[in-house]
């Protein structure tokens, strides 16, 4: 699963929680159940606003048992592990330090390049293609094959068809050719250099702009 | 799409537009790196926090202070206490905003491009705005233009006697070039002074030669279909029409 799947699920089930509980207490606070003519299951948590949030007889039922403590303990301990796990993978580079490559009729060897050597290629390609003022590329991983993730700054009053165009034909069809990658997709990035900055979106809130002298 | 090469050229031709945008390209999705690591640090701090106290209950020590203290607290205040009401009420909407975070795409100011080969591109609205922004500004005359983007319209003002309708005709033809995925809508209208006077004259001596009443009624007809709610197209259009006739 990418970071960015597992991201947003984590997130969600975070905020589903903190949403749920709020708005169980919110509900009960304000003694909504009555008022809406609801009624709520007999073990609904929080359903009147007269018994405290967590009562110490709710906190401590299970205190006797014999696997109470072994299962909070080794529950927030695979909590702790599994939300280190999670900050630790935001913190890594996001994509891998080589790529293997296929050396097809040869055993027994293993050939790996540096990803900084192919984006340093990509890119010494593109900044040459025309309308292009600046590039960087990142290798990422993809689902299946690592992807190319280029942010191109062009010139103003270019064609951004056009450089799409070039760069699908030219770096990137050359890298993977030449590396002999079965895939190498790519993402690429188009931002616009403006030529004339105060009539281009964006500063649309006064018709005159003070001028500093 | 290449079935549709076969039908008589009267179908095909507006057929064209419609089929392209066909293969639906998906938005970008923003990778939610900042949100998860405020997200996971709070989380880790609470976690390891509370996992040190049960320990070290367990192990003989007494509990912290914050423990207790919250114990009681949780044990002596009721459901419609305001402190607590207040505290739910904040953690509704935490949850449903780090929710949204969680479903929106996120992104937004990247409109992808049709795709070419393997090469998934995209422009950033801004630069969309510029590339529109400098192209409206050598157009004659456009004294003064803003622009605004958003990711379902480009709102353009311009200030001076050009005809905004030719302008969107041609704006129209500088955005068809960008090849964006999605639809984008394109209002022009005029703002300001030199909106009635100058208007008319302007645009016949300056714009292509021939046929010039066919695409003024036909520009005009398209910006009164295209953007009937702005206030400025919608009067203008029939005035428009009636005059090149």
């Amino acid at each position: 699963m990418s970071r960015t799947a597992v991201n947003r699920l984590l997130l969600g089930v975070v905020g589903a929680v903190l949403l749920v509980a709020g708005l169980l207490v919110l509900l009960g606070g304000l003694d909504l159940y009555r008022r809406l003519g609801l009624d709520p299951p007999s073990r609904w948590p929080l359903a009147s606003p007269d018994r405290p949030v967590l009562g110490v007889r709710a906190r401590t039922r299970w205190e006797d048992r014999s696997w109470w403590w072994p299962v909070v303990i080794g529950g927030l301990s695979l909590l702790v592990l599994g939300i280190g796990w999670w900050l630790l993978a935001q913190l890594r580079r996001s994509g891998p330090a080589t790529v293997l490559l296929p050396t097809p009729g040869v055993s027994g060897l293993r050939l790996r390049l540096r990803t900084r050597a192919l984006e340093e290629a990509v890119e010494s390609g593109a900044v040459v293609l025309p309308e292009v003022e600046r590039v960087g590329v990142r290798l990422v991983r993809g689902r299946r094959h690592p992807r190319l993730r280029a942010a191109v700054r062009m010139t103003p009053g270019g064609d951004p068809a056009a450089l799409a165009e070039h760069f699908e034909t030219g770096p990137r069809t050359g890298a993977r050719a030449s590396l002999g990658l079965p895939e190498l997709p790519a993402e690429l990035r188009i931002r616009v250099v403006a030529a004339r900055p105060e009539v281009t979106g964006r500063q649309h809130r006064r018709n005159k702009r003070p001028r500093v002298l | 799409m290449s079935g549709g090469g076969g039908e008589p050229l009267a179908g095909d031709t507006p057929a064209d537009p419609a089929a392209e945008p066909a293969p639906k390209v998906p938005r970008l999705r923003a990778p939610r790196t900042t949100a998860a690591v405020v997200v996971a640090t709070v989380l880790l701090i609470l976690a390891v926090a509370l996992l040190y106290d049960v320990v070290a209950v367990r192990a003989g020590q007494p509990a912290r202070q914050w423990r207790t203290d919250l114990a009681d607290e949780l044990a002596a205040r009721h459901p419609d206490d305001l402190a607590v009401l207040l505290g739910a009420g904040a953690a509704t909407l935490l949850g449903g905003w780090l929710l949204w975070l969680a479903l929106a795409p996120g992104l937004g100011r990247w409109l992808p491009l049709r795709p070419h080969g393997d090469t998934a591109a995209a422009i950033d609205r801004a630069g969309v705005a510029a590339l529109l922004a400098d192209r409206a500004a050598v157009l004659p005359g456009v004294e003064h233009l803003k622009v605004r983007i958003n990711r379902r319209r480009v709102r353009i003002a311009l200030v001076g006697p050009a005809d905004p309708a030719s302008v969107q005709r041609q704006l129209r033809a500088e955005l068809a070039a960008v090849t964006l995925a999605g639809p984008l809508r394109l209002d022009v209208r005029t703002a300001g002074r030199g909106r009635r006077a100058g208007a008319a004259p302007v645009s016949e001596e300056e714009s292509v030669p021939q046929e010039q009443p066919v695409r003024e009624g036909s520009a005009a007809r398209g910006s009164a279909a295209k953007g009937g709610a702005p206030e400025g197209t919608a009067p203008e259009g029939p005035a428009r029409g009636g005059g090149g006739e």
